[in-house]
């Protein structure tokens, strides 16, 4: 490529930026190939790349300094001059962009001691940021995703993601021993609150077998003492007939207390004929249910 | 090269190349000077002389020459403070580093 072919198409990709700094961009090459005069002509062409590659680089370097942090959007530009001791091809951002040229300016550069750190710190902050967003444009060969592109990026890479599975393990590891220590924690109130629940189960259990018990020995008790009392008033009322109102007296209560007992042997006949079989029947059933249901389900 | 030469070590360097020249240097020259000792590409400096000269470290002044116009770079009193930061700095930064390079057991 010639250098009056360069500069033109230089001038028509740089028309969408400002005049002045078109202007002085294409001077600023003009006189450089003037300067490098025409027995080095080609070779700086072809070390400028291409025309393209020089339009992104001021572009570039225009948005970085227009936008604050110097995020640029557009493709970035790098070059394969570098290469490391192992012979693969290192990309290098062919220049150092500026994201600190818009916010730092001169006037926080130019501070000394702890600001300037601060600000170097900036810098390194915007090479970051800037860095992953230029794609290949010119040697498009290697792609470059991390966030320090420098060098051989592919073992980082890996490194990460490695850092990331260890993470990943960790996690596991973390997520085990937590599970543990709460089940340690847990255990002692869950078993505590089932226990109390199991034991007011049971002292209900027990309260109502014992009332049943009760019932059942003394409905039999008390039917057969009415009754015994009963014939035994119907038998003094026998023997004191000889004096009328005395044994008629003793008849009488005897009867009334006969017949309470008469009452009680129906209500027994009722409640071991009855009640008691029904009962038994239906614990054994429930018992047999809840066994019938843990077997389906071991 | 297998070290990068960051933003602020180019600045630092461009500046001291400018400031030997008190009259001055142009473009080209001052790309083959800090060729000489880093490799850069040819098209590196422009938007490094150009950010320097916003930030008032350098200013240009044009003069005839040959029937066109050649522009000069030339360090400013800003630029030789920030010149003379970036020497302190770079002084303390290499000699931390030499010495951990010094102390390595090979």
């Amino acid at each position: 490529m010639k250098k009056e072919e360069f500069m033109r198409e230089l001038e028509y990709l740089l028309q969408d930026i400002p005049d002045e700094e078109k202007e002085d961009a294409v001077a600023y090459y003009r006189d450089y190939l003037e300067e490098a005069g025409p027995e080095n002509e080609e070779a700086v062409i072809q070390d400028f790349g291409s025309p393209e590659r020089i339009a992104a680089i001021i572009r570039a370097d225009l948005n970085g300094n227009l936008q604050d942090g110097g995020e640029f959007t557009d493709q970035g530009y790098e070059d394969e001059r570098f290469r490391d001791p192992n012979y693969q091809i290192v990309k290098r951002m062919d220049l150092p962009e500026e994201p600190q040229g818009g916010e730092g300016g001169s006037g926080t550069r130019n501070v000394r001691g702890g600001q300037n750190n601060e600000n170097a710190g900036k810098r390194t902050g915007g090479y970051g940021k800037t860095r992953p967003q230029e794609g290949t444009q010119e040697y498009g060969s290697q792609e470059r995703d991390d966030a320090f592109g420098y060098g051989t990026q592919e073992p980082r890479t890996d490194y990460r993601r490695r850092n990331q599975e260890e993470q990943k393990g960790k996690w596991e590891w973390w997520q085990i021993l937590g599970i543990i220590i709460l089940v340690c924690i847990a255990a002692p109130v869950v078993f505590s609150v089932l226990l109390g629940i199991g034991g007011g189960a049971v002292g209900i259990l027990a309260g109502a077998f014992g009332a049943l018990v009760a019932v059942t020995i003394s409905l039999a008790a008390v039917t057969f003492s009415l009754l015994l009392a009963g014939l035994v008033c119907i038998i003094v009322g026998i023997a004191h007939m000889a004096v009328p109102v005395q044994g008629i007296l003793y008849l009488g209560i005897g009867l009334g207390i006969f017949g309470l007992g008469l009452l009680c042997l129906s209500l027994s006949g009722l409640y071991y004929g009855k009640f008691l079989p029904w009962l038994c029947r239906a614990v054994f059933n429930g018992i047999g249910r809840l066994v019938h249901r843990e077997g389906v389900k071991g | 090269m297998v070290f990068n030469t960051g933003a602020a070590l180019l600045d630092a360097i461009v500046l001291a190349i400018v400031s030997k020249d008190t009259d001055g240097t142009y473009g080209y020259r001052i790309t083959q000077d800090v060729r000489a000792v880093i490799e850069i590409s040819e098209s590196t400096l422009y938007p490094v002389l150009r950010r320097l000269q916003k930030d008032e470290c350098l200013e240009v002044y044009d003069q005839a020459i040959d029937g066109r116009n050649r522009r000069y770079y030339k360090i400013t009193e800003k630029g030789r403070v920030q010149l003379n930061l970036y020497r302190s700095e770079w002084g303390n930064y290499s000699q931390k580093i030499s010495r951990i390079f010094q102390e390595a057991k090979v």
